[in-house]
């Protein structure tokens, strides 16, 4: 069953300076007391996230408010199992489908065929899975016969609705999207709209953070609003909405 | 941590769907559209291989038709090691933006490479079947134990890989390291030359060196020669010692290698 529960989850993370970087320079820096490698062998540690406690159960969708730099992608990647938490507990059970970048994992000299294959073993999905869904995500690319040819000869339009169609086909228990799903033209979107929200009514729980506020209200049910990596308010999007209002208008003055 | 360490392993060699399917993909993605596909690399080999025998038999005044077989041996399994340890380097930094975007243990990425790897060396087999036939070399009772040799041979060059590819994470000169090493260990490893032909006091440069055993493991069966239990002993012990060592060294680091990436 999908559930995701983190207890005071905080991540640090070292950024390695070039210097840092060096084998030589560190063996060097141990040898002549830190001299001749100076401070370009130190690392600087950034705190992503600080403290963070929250459960999610399913039919939670949750919407990541947050100014820039303030957590929310680093969240989603703790949550995805790319990054670890540095201290404190998370708890993730599900199969976790993490859609980030719209275009990820495709092939440009294979064809769009190829491309749903590559895509969705990217995304997790089995073999069977895709076979099963490839009928339906080439009828709502729209894409027709281009399909059988290399995606080098697509439109970033075309490679975006298809690159929308195959992400907006994964089956997950845990759905994470960092403005992950694309655009296309505006008769595109509308029946996009009707894609997504199947998407998000087929998974338990689903994670999103975006900055198309139409749309976070649209599909979530509750926000958590992110400042500097501390989780500042957590309830009903709409009064999350408010609180971000508030503290980004004061920053604004 | 320990068991976490083997969940991650057992994690990663459980994907082989998506590791296999990326392997392949690695190379229909490098010879698309190229006459021969993958069977260049064979081209190569063969050309290197008739190259070297013409040139090192004459050198060391062997047979060409006795010394084709053990070059060509020789050349496709070092092939097989050297790629392993230069691209293994390289592992974790290359499947930089797979790992940032794809959750998935990261073992996946090791065995994405060794799998690469052997797709390889068996298109570059060809090179051996040919050079045996050639050479009269008939099929022997030892051939059956070239398997369990391969396997033997892969199982270290993964934790090789592991290790290499954690270390490089974080210390970015690491790949040029080995690279540096790699060659300098081909001239002094019996790929070319046999143990035989140093002088008595030399012979050392040979029996210390651990690829001496790696490869001599794979290559006796293929020339109809059962391997000696030494061999698989040692073969054995560094297997087990490298993956203790690679499994201490990840385990510590693989919770950092994402950033360090």
């Amino acid at each position: 069953m999908a559930y995701v529960e983190a207890e005071n989850l905080t991540v640090r993370y070292p950024v390695l300076t070039a210097g840092a970087r060096s084998l030589k320079n560190q063996i060097l820096s141990r040898t002549t007391g830190g001299r001749i490698a100076g401070s370009n062998a130190r690392t600087i540690e950034v705190q992503a996230l600080n403290g963070l406690s929250f459960t999610f159960r399913p039919q939670d969708r949750i919407a990541l408010i947050g100014h820039n730099g303030s957590g929310k992608s680093t969240l989603l990647r703790v949550l995805a199992r790319i990054y670890h938490p540095t201290e404190g507990r998370l708890v993730v059970n599900g199969r976790v489908a993490a859609l980030f970048d719209a275009g990820f994992g495709m092939d440009m000299e294979s064809t769009g065929y190829e491309n749903i294959l590559l895509r969705g073993k990217y995304l997790g999905l089995s073999r069977t899975e895709i076979d099963a869904q490839v009928d339906e995500i080439a009828a709502f690319s729209g894409l027709g016969d281009f399909l059988k040819m290399p995606m080098r000869t697509y439109s970033v339009g075309m490679v975006a609705r298809l690159a929308f169609a195959i992400s907006t086909s994964v089956e997950a228990d845990v759905l994470l999207i960092d403005e992950g799903l694309g655009a296309g033209d505006a008769a595109f979107m509308a029946k996009a709209k009707k894609r997504i929200q199947d998407l998000i009514d087929r998974s338990p729980i689903v994670v999103l953070a975006s900055h198309d506020r139409s749309m976070m209200t649209g599909f979530c049910n509750r926000g958590l609003v992110l400042q500097s990596g501390q989780l500042v308010f957590e309830g009903d999007v709409a009064e999350a909405y408010k609180q971000y209002d508030r503290i980004v208008g004061a920053s604004v003055g | 941590m320990t068991r976490d360490v083997f969940t991650d392993v057992i994690g990663g060699l459980k994907r082989a769907d998506l590791w296999a399917f990326l392997a392949w993909q690695d190379i229909r993605q490098r010879y698309r559209r190229s006459s021969l596909g993958p069977f260049w690399i064979t081209l190569a080999t063969l050309l290197t291989v008739g190259g070297m025998t013409l040139v090192y038999a004459g050198l060391f005044k062997q047979d060409m038709k006795t010394f084709l077989p053990w070059i060509a041996t020789g050349i496709v399994v070092w092939g097989l090691i050297s790629g392993c340890l230069i691209e293994g380097s390289n592992v974790f930094v290359s499947a930089s933006n797979t790992i940032k975007q794809v959750p998935a243990p990261l073992t996946v990425h090791v065995f994405r490479l060794v799998w690469n790897q052997l797709i390889y060396f068996l298109h570059n087999f060809v090179v051996i079947v040919i050079a045996l036939t050639v050479s009269g070399v008939g099929i022997s009772r030892a051939n059956l134990f070239f398997g369990p040799a391969l396997l033997l041979l892969l199982v270290n060059l993964g934790w090789a890989t592991l290790l290499l590819g954690t270390v490089s994470a974080r210390f970015r000169d690491v790949p040029l390291i080995v690279q540096s090493i790699i060659t300098a260990v081909f001239l002094m490893t019996p790929v070319m030359w046999r143990a035989e032909f140093l002088p008595p006091g030399r012979q050392w440069v040979a029996f210390l060196n651990p690829f001496t055993y790696l490869l001599d493991i794979v290559r006796r069966p293929l020339l109809g020669e059962v391997p000696p239990m030494n061999e698989w002993l040692i073969v054995g012990a560094l297997a087990v010692c490298g993956w203790g060592v690679a499994l201490a060294i990840y385990g510590r680091c693989r919770h950092r290698i994402a950033f360090w990436i």
